[in-house]
């Protein structure tokens, strides 16, 4: 995955409301779908998920020395 | 992977953010602008009219200002989403005012921006921007120096009329 693709892909997490997971009728079941790498995948993911990887993009860009927080975010 | 990482861009991902958002600050403020030009149109502010069509196409110059610094530090620009655009004023008067509001929440979230890249060490993000501070500064002054020019010719009568014709000391 290139840096491009790693950015589109934050941007995309980043853009999904999470609120709306646990509002009834917003997001019902809890899914979201993400296109990556100029729709060559396709992730169908839970809110845990989508929690995992924003957790996980966050910590990649600070250990790649990219963002300005340098602490672990909250788990 | 870091190295190559930093290799490819070269400003923070926080200040992509909030340089993100600031795209879509300015795209907001050209449409903004557009509107008041249009308002000025119909109710017969033809040089203000003028006036504000120049502004909506600086504001989209500076938004593209930032979307290609975005493109060179090989970050990630977003087209913005523009929507809630107000097109409703009182007066003439009123329609100044507002740019004026309008511009001091632009400057403020210009230094905002600034102070975030300058805590994080962003020194790119930072010099980039003395661009717009300075620019904030003059746009605030002409627009402070149309109200003036208001609050003198008055409204009363002609008034209104002579502050349209008046308007055309600051279009260049
Ligand atoms: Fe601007
Ligand atoms: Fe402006």
């Amino acid at each position: 995955m290139s840096l491009c693709q790693l950015l589109s892909l934050r941007h995309k997490v980043m853009n999904i409301a999470i609120e709306d997971h646990f509002h009834g009728d917003l997001n019902a079941h809890g899914f979201e779908v993400l296109l990556l790498c100029n729709k060559k995948h396709l992730f169908i993911l839970n809110t845990l998920e989508i929690l995992d990887l924003k957790n996980l993009i966050d910590q990649s860009f600070i250990s790649m020395g990219l963002s300005a927080k340098t602490e672990a975010v909250i788990q | 992977m870091k190295d190559i990482a930093r290799q490819s861009m070269s400003i923070k991902v926080e200040s992509m953010d909030l340089l993100n958002g600031q795209i879509k600050i300015e795209a907001h403020a050209s449409a903004t602008y557009l509107a008041m030009a249009s308002w000025c149109e119909q109710n017969g502010f033809f040089t203000s009219a003028k006036f504000f069509f120049k502004q909506a196409e600086e504001e989209r110059e500076h938004m593209m200002k930032i979307f290609n610094f975005l493109v060179d530090t090989g970050g990630n620009p977003i087209s913005p989403e523009v929507t809630n655009i107000n097109h409703d004023y009182s007066s003439i008067v009123d329609v100044f005012e507002s740019t004026l509001e309008h511009e001091v929440k632009v400057t403020k979230s210009i230094h905002n921006i600034v102070n975030e890249a300058r805590k994080g060490g962003d020194i790119v993000t930072e010099r980039f921007l003395d661009w717009f501070v300075m620019e904030q500064v003059e746009e605030e002054n002409t627009v402070r120096d149309i109200l003036d020019m208001i609050e003198v010719t008055g409204t009363e009568g002609v008034g209104l009329q002579m502050i349209d014709n008046q308007v055309a000391k600051w279009i260049d």
